[in-house]
């Protein structure tokens, strides 16, 4: 058979409300295509019967049905979209990779520029956007001087014009690297910046998230600006009560918790940064300190005056949290890529698993961020040189972890290769399913 | 908690050890408490004795700070007429401090091989006991010159410094310090001066923020004069 060209569809693609006219008009067009369906497919119709979405299954199924039947289909193995060797020899004609997902365009790049991404939008089929690599260029002044601050420590009262003048409740304070937050007497939370932070970027990018809003109730959005005569000085919030930051709970073990909760816990701030991704927002200084817990493993991210929003940068980073060290010049003119904060998401959801960090080993035992970064947790479980009764707290976690998870905390760790949170989810979902599910059969 | 259902190997006993999980920062203070120690040198008080009012106030910030008092790990040497052991690597509320008072002469060696024995040993303790740590901060505070030698020290110490498995912070208080000795010991900050009572503050002031934050480096922005 002479192929014109190979297309390789995976399952975020195919479960595309139009999946099935596109691949028509494909066929009408090029009847001598040959499609690639990767083996992982079969695992993904598991996984959404698994997790009740029948219709999702069926359809998959369904496709495979069909390419089967019209003859003009390969099988490839890709390890789950990690490996591209499987599709090389198709590279050195044509292949058309259509996909939804970043991943499969990062990872399958190296395939060589022959290659074409294309990805369902607006309906129709579009090259893949770049851009998740990207660093961006923030709205920056050489010049920002805003006004002459007052000490905030000294502040009593503050004015929003949304809520009027508030009383600081000064019995508590809570002090971080830009400023200082007080609870207000009406069950409000205010931070109030330090001087250098009252600049006028900081004021207008303030300005845009409070008229923007935001109705994830789990992010700590700015709901107002704060004055004190007529100057700006922060921000206010609602007030968060009953929490733990995931710092101090991984100090404690997490202690109050089920290994399952540490699942939701994970499941639960994913669908949080992924909310804020999806809106092209980053959440920029993201740290342990910056999450906390409810006891029923609601997480709620605070201190979103730092977000990256639109082109106004996130001006902070923590360096045992970030991949790259900036200099405080370029957190300001630098607007970081979506990328990026794969280093923090990977690292905090292996902490908050594991507890430990993921260049944790016997021969390195540090922490720090100029430490070494090497990944040493196998992938594999070995029988022949493991005993699971022996082996460390975190290893036995590690080895609980399904499989995939295990791939893609490996593959990003050794190989920077990301996988982006809606896979995450959908894993998350498949794993805590089945456990409960496991649960309610042994009661 | 029970973990029964993540037994799809036979993990036998699989609750979480929540000591294990705790990070520490261990930090070890080399305290001077030789003779001219009695006196008042640019302070408001003999030098003993700011040292004393000082470390009753990090020790108190420590107990008291919900984080410090989990993650830091201290200990506490001190060099006079012997170099003394006034508290191996623990938590703060163990540790039970008496004023320190000051005769004798300077064994900087001595007491510089002390600490990283010690903190060897807590290394080892560490890896042994599956438990995460920042890098060891080591502050070494003296007011005169060593009455030892100090040649071998400095060099392990430097290279420690070097090879990033350590970081010290050297304290010269009053004006007649050996600053060139101290140096030995500093590959990266150069030896801070500290000639009065509000100094003396400030330095404890920031170790303090160390002990309850270890990414916070505004001790090293302050030894870089940037603060």
């Amino acid at each position: 058979m002479s192929v014109k060209a190979y297309y390789y569809m995976d399952d975020s693609f195919l479960l595309e409300e139009d999946a099935y006219l596109m691949v028509e008009e494909l066929l009408a067009r090029e009847p001598e295509l040959c499609f690639l369906l990767d083996t992982a497919i079969h695992a993904r119709v598991a996984d959404y019967r698994n997790l009740g979405r029948e219709s999702d299954a069926l359809a998959l199924e369904n496709f495979v049905k069909l390419f089967t039947a019209l003859g003009n289909t390969l099988q490839v193995d890709t390890g789950d979209g990690f490996r591209y060797d499987a599709l090389t020899p198709m590279a050195a004609e044509k292949l058309v990779i259509v996909t939804q997902q970043q991943k499969l365009v990062d990872n399958f790049a190296p395939l060589g520029d022959g290659v074409q991404f294309l990805r369902f939008h607006e309906g129709a089929l579009a090259p893949f956007p770049h851009g998740v690599d990207e660093n961006g260029k923030a709205f920056y002044l050489e010049k920002d001087v805003y006004v002459n601050a007052f000490d905030i420590k000294e502040l009593t009262y503050v004015y929003s014009p949304r809520y009027g003048y508030l009383k600081l409740d000064k019995s508590k304070e809570y002090s971080g690297g830009e400023g200082v937050c007080y609870r207000t007497y009406n069950g409000l939370f205010c931070k109030l910046y330090f001087k250098k932070h009252i600049s006028y970027v900081n004021f207008k990018k303030l300005q845009a998230m409070a008229e923007m809003g935001c109705d994830n109730p789990f992010i700590s959005w700015p709901l107002d600006i704060l004055y004190y005569r007529n100057q700006f000085v922060g921000y206010l919030m609602k007030e968060l009560s009953a929490m733990q930051s995931v710092d101090e709970l991984r100090d404690d073990g997490f202690s109050e918790f089920r290994l399952i909760d540490r699942f939701l816990i994970v499941r639960n701030f994913l669908r949080n940064v992924h909310y804020l991704h999806e809106r092209d927002i980053l959440v920029g200084d993201m740290k342990l300190d910056n999450i906390l817990v409810a006891k029923n493993c609601d997480v709620h991210i605070i201190d979103a005056g730092s977000f990256q929003v639109e082109d106004y940068a996130c001006t902070v980073c923590h360096k045992e949290y970030t991949e790259r060290i900036y200099t405080g010049d370029q957190l300001k003119r630098i607007l970081r890529s979506v990328r990026e904060e794969y280093f923090p998401i990977n690292k905090i959801i292996f902490e908050i698993l594991m507890l430990k960090g993921p260049f944790y080993s016997k021969d390195n035992t540090e922490i720090d961020g100029d430490g070494s970064r090497d990944f040493t947790y196998p992938p594999e479980f070995d029988p022949n040189t493991m005993d699971p009764k022996t082996l460390p707290y975190h290893m036995k976690v590690w080895f609980s972890l399904s499989p995939a998870m295990r791939r893609y905390f490996y593959y990003y760790f050794t190989e920077g290769k990301v996988t982006y949170l809606s896979e995450w989810l959908r894993e998350l979902d498949v794993y805590i399913l089945s456990k409960e599910r496991a649960a309610q059969k042994n009661a | 908690m029970n973990n029964g259902l993540f037994d799809d190997l036979d993990f036998g006993d699989f609750s979480a050890p929540a000591a294990s999980s705790t990070r520490k920062v261990p930090i070890c203070l080399v305290l001077d408490c030789s003779g001219s120690m009695r006196y008042p040198d640019g302070t408001k008080m003999p030098k003993i004795d700011e040292l004393n009012r000082n470390i009753d106030a990090f020790l108190a910030y420590v107990q008291n700070d919900p984080k410090a008092s989990k993650i830091c790990d201290l200990c506490i040497i001190t060099m006079g007429d012997v170099v003394r052991i006034v508290s191996r690597y623990t938590t703060v509320d163990r540790i039970h401090f008496r004023h320190l008072a000051a005769s004798g002469g300077t064994p900087l060696g001595t007491a510089m091989t002390k600490a990283v024995e010690l903190l060897k040993e807590r290394r080892q303790y560490y890896r042994d006991n599956d438990i995460e740590h920042y890098k060891p901060i080591l502050m070494v505070m003296t007011d005169g010159d060593p009455t030892d030698d100090i040649s071998f020290i400095s060099r392990e110490v430097s290279e420690m410094v070097s090879n990033k498995e350590l970081k010290i912070f050297p304290v010269g208080i009053g004006v007649n310090f050996n600053h060139d000795s101290l140096n030995r010991f500093s590959p990266l900050l150069r030896p801070k001066l500290i000639r009065n009572t509000e100094a003396f503050d400030k330095l404890f002031k920031l170790l303090s923020a160390s002990s309850s934050n270890p990414n916070d480096d505004s001790l090293e922005k302050w030894f870089n004069n940037d603060f």
